[in-house]
């Protein structure tokens, strides 16, 4: 790898700086971490959830300002960039019909 | 319940809302065992969920709901899944939250049958969660 390219991928704009955010608490537990531009957002997700002792995140939803987006998209996919504050959190469950 | 696990256990589990509250736009008016009470702000639909607390998790929260001011909503807006149910709860005989997870479903004559129990240790079932949960089905409104 030239020098240039490697600059580029250390400092630019082929990471993205992450946190997921949920009521049970963040990962990190301060500030983000570095991740990978072109990694699906799940990967940071199942690593958020693991720290977070969260045991099953099957029917949970990830949104940035407001606006869902797909884990199993890369964070370019999902049009991010910049440091991200991912919201996590469970569905509404069952219910109604009463 | 033990009133000192049960404090505990709220503590532990409503100790991230704050920061999850200022992403969603939530206003917080108040967390204080046993009653976490929050607002929801949108267009034509602002609410007040008040969670009441005690017993937890022994028992699912009680949920209220009110006016941004504090006033008890006779009547409420629905979503499609029937979250938000504007029939009037058997026990209480108010517009209830019809979900797993809150007291109100799971005393309702319908539901008796699906107990809390089998529920309250699950992922997302904690009182943030149910929260959150509260505030999806608030969002198809």
């Amino acid at each position: 790898m030239n020098s240039e390219k490697q600059k580029h991928d250390d400092h630019g704009e082929n990471f993205v700086q992450v946190a997921v955010v949920t009521t049970s608490g963040s990962y990190p537990a301060e500030g983000y971490d570095k991740a990978p531009v072109n990694q699906k957002v799940r990967i940071f997700l199942a690593e958020a959830a693991r720290e977070l002792h969260i045991a099953d995140t099957s029917n949970w939803v990830a949104r940035v300002r407001s606006k869902e987006i797909n884990p199993e998209k890369s964070y370019k996919e999902n049009g991010l960039s910049g440091e991200i504050d991912i919201d996590f959190g469970p569905r509404e469950s069952g219910g109604g019909n009463a | 319940m033990h009133e000192l696990v049960s404090r505990t256990l709220f503590f532990d589990q409503t100790k991230g809302i704050e920061r999850t509250a200022r992403m969603r736009g939530w206003t917080i008016y108040g967390i204080e065992y046993p009653i976490v009470d929050v607002g929801f702000i949108g267009e034509n639909k602002d609410i007040r969920m008040r969670m009441i607390c005690n017993d937890w998790d022994e028992l699912p929260p009680s949920i209220e709901m009110f006016s941004l001011a504090g006033e008890r909503l006779p009547a409420i807006r629905t979503d499609p899944k029937g979250i938000f149910n504007n029939s009037a709860h058997p026990v209480t005989g108010r517009p209830f939250i019809c979900m797993i997870g809150s007291r109100e479903y799971h005393t309702h004559t319908s539901h008796t049958t699906d107990y809390w129990g089998n529920h309250k240790n699950k992922p997302g079932n904690d009182l943030g969660g149910i929260l959150t949960q509260v505030w999806n089905a608030w969002l198809q409104i």
